[in-house]
């Protein structure tokens, strides 16, 4: 036996974590340039909630479609955790991309 | 066995709509014994081990797991104290290959020993492709082998057998025999009366929505209702 390792470092490095980080990603990145080809002001409270809720949704449609839910729960990975750290996650992404846009202007 | 259970979901109600799955149904799950869960299908059994499991939440009654009582039990929280729930419909994803499940497992519960469990389930083969490239039967036995890498408390397995040749039945219920000899409690459902009775300890019967706790599988077929309401008249036993 060794000792285990932390949840959250387990998961983001499988494949089953990296895979669900890749398309949070991918989901935010394309979702913004929605928003911002209809019009939206991409530093707009508008543009970031649209995003976060698609994300999340998208993020839900592949745990379903990548038949994760059962094997996190298995791994002992709470609801409420991995939602947690998904939200954290695409508010620092949001925070990082408002910042490029104000260094940009 | 003399001990009280590792795992009791007591009294158990749960409802969808105003369909009644559920009535004060109790599964409990010992150390070192198979339980096997039968009933008709829509009697209730999948409901009632997620419900144990922490996978559903019942409209009443009561989870006891790991010295604790519940009465809305948390599937990760069960599952860090040494619960392994195994759904009908499989536990590998299709973002991973068998090693990678088995790995994931290994570095989250810091245990070790894939190659083994591989060779001892017959997965050495294919334990680099993804799920989607195996049979039905080594997709269950990889679940085996997560279940062995875990080396869980108490163990639901809801249908491990089912749609399986008669070979990889074999294999599951001697992979779930070694896990009771080593002193996991084991509670599995299905419809196959053999396989069930074969390996099961003891039998708890679903009748709509209810249990009934009907000893082992000699007592069960004994029983003048199980028999005739379950097993069927001309069934010999």
């Amino acid at each position: 036996m060794s000792t285990p390792a932390p949840t959250w470092l387990v998961i983001v490095t499988s494949p089953f974590g990296r895979g669900l980080v890749v398309t949070g990603i991918v989901a935010w990145l394309f979702l913004h340039g929605v928003a911002t080809a209809i019009g939206v002001p991409p530093n707009s409270a508008v543009s970031s909630g649209w995003v976060l809720v698609m994300t999340l949704a998208l993020l839900a449609v592949e745990l379903r479609r990548r038949r994760l839910r059962d094997l996190f729960a298995v791994l002992g990975v709470s609801g409420a955790s991995l939602w947690g750290a998904a939200v954290i996650t695409l508010g620092v992404l949001e925070v990082v991309f408002r910042l490029a846009l104000a260094v940009m202007e | 066995m003399t001990e009280g259970p590792l795992l009791t979901a007591q009294s158990i109600g749960k409802s969808f709509g105003r369909n009644e799955v559920l009535k004060a149904a109790t599964l409990w799950s010992k150390s070192g014994e198979v339980t096997a869960l039968m009933g008709r299908n829509g009697s209730g059994k999948t409901t009632l081990i997620k419900i144990a499991a922490g996978r559903l939440r019942a409209d009443y009654g009561a989870v006891h797991f790991g010295g604790e009582v519940w009465e809305t039990p948390r599937a990760s929280v069960l599952a860090d104290l040494g619960l392994f729930y195994m759904p009908d419909s499989g536990l590998l994803s299709t973002l991973g290959t068998v090693r990678d499940h088995l790995d994931v497992i290994c570095r989250r519960f810091g245990t070790s020993g894939i190659e083994e469990a591989a060779e001892l389930l017959g997965l050495s083969h294919v334990l680099d492709m993804r799920p989607h490239k195996l049979s039905g039967g080594e997709q269950r036995r990889a679940d085996l082998a997560m279940m062995l890498m875990r080396k869980p408390r108490c163990v639901l397995a809801d249908e491990p057998m089912a749609g399986l040749t008669p070979a990889d039945r074999l294999v599951v219920a001697e992979a779930l025999r070694t896990m009771a000899r080593d002193g996991v409690g084991v509670v599995i459902t299905g419809h196959d009366v053999a396989d069930l009775f074969d390996v099961a300890d003891h039998v708890t019967w679903m009748v709509a929505g209810t249990t009934h706790q009907i000893g082992t599988p000699a007592e069960a077929r004994e029983n003048h209702q199980f028999v005739r309401d379950y097993l069927g008249p001309g069934r010999p036993h």
